[in-house]
């Protein structure tokens, strides 16, 4: 194993001998692996989730791309199940009250759009740190 | 008969306090998740944190939508159409965005469908439903 050097704030430190002195660790190294791995196991897990994402977001615009091929869904909401259309609005909302309670499962909704571009949610008051 | 959720003003993020209420989100039975949101007007939908659904989310999301924030920065973001509750309301299929971060925000989704009374000074947040929405 290799050792690393690192500087850690004294109340980390209590808190960390705080886990041995109570016995769930035999020591600082194991302490350490452990966090260090679980944080490690997490941005694995956020990297794939948000690659999976991606290629949810690429199929959702290929699929409404499609169907705005049709002149009548075109610009419209649509309610999708497979690939078929099975009703569509101007309005979403109105489309996910009618459509989500209809037998088929799953349905899917989106905004057809020949370039692809997705409904917009304008969220002015909402606060993300980045 | 006219249902009401009754809220409060609390001082969260912002600079003032906010009318917030105490809502349940559901995605079907057992898949129910209990939040204090932010009554917000000048939000198209409700936006809700990932952190706090993530247990309850179904695999796929419903739609997709691009979420546009105040300054002009914008992401993709999953949407779903799970039932709200607050006090004796409940309204179904209502459109909810579910973003990495922020608080959770009632947006006009869901307050479209309800007469909304707000009064700071009384500390009144009081949602009804609506016989026209």
């Amino acid at each position: 194993m290799e050792t690393v050097a690192a500087k850690l704030p004294p109340k980390l430190v209590q808190e960390l001998d705080s886990l041995i002195h109570r016995g769930r660790f035999p020591n600082r190294s194991e302490v350490i692996r452990v966090a260090v791995r679980r944080f490690l196991d997490d941005q694995s897990r956020a990297t794939e989730t948000a690659s999976g994402f991606e290629a949810k977001v690429e199929l959702h615009k290929a699929l409404m791309a499609r169907i705005a091929r049709d002149p009548r869904y075109r610009g419209r909401y649509v309610a999708v199940h497979g690939s078929q259309v099975i009703d569509s609005d101007t309005n979403m909302d109105v489309l996910a009250k009618r459509a989500l309670g209809r037998h088929e499962t799953p349905i899917q909704i989106g905004l057809a759009s020949p370039d692809g571009r997705l409904a917009v949610a304008r969220v002015p008051g909402v606060r993300v740190r980045r | 008969m006219t249902r009401t959720a009754r809220g409060t003003y609390e001082q969260r993020e912002g600079l003032t306090p906010a009318p917030t209420v105490r809502i349940a989100v559901g995605f079907g039975r057992d898949r129910v998740v209990a939040l204090e949101a932010t009554v917000d007007t000048g939000s198209d939908i409700c936006v809700f944190p990932m952190e706090s659904l993530r247990s309850v989310l179904p695999g796929e999301p419903e739609t997709i939508l691009e979420i546009r924030y105040l300054e002009g920065d914008s992401h993709n973001a999953p949407a779903y159409f799970p039932s709200i509750t607050l006090g004796d309301l409940r309204e179904t299929r209502v459109a909810v965005a579910v973003i990495d971060g922020g608080v959770p925000v009632l947006g006009r989704s869901l307050l479209n469908r309800l007469h909304l009374e707000l009064d700071a000074g009384q500390n009144l947040v009081a949602l009804k439903s609506s016989q026209s929405a």
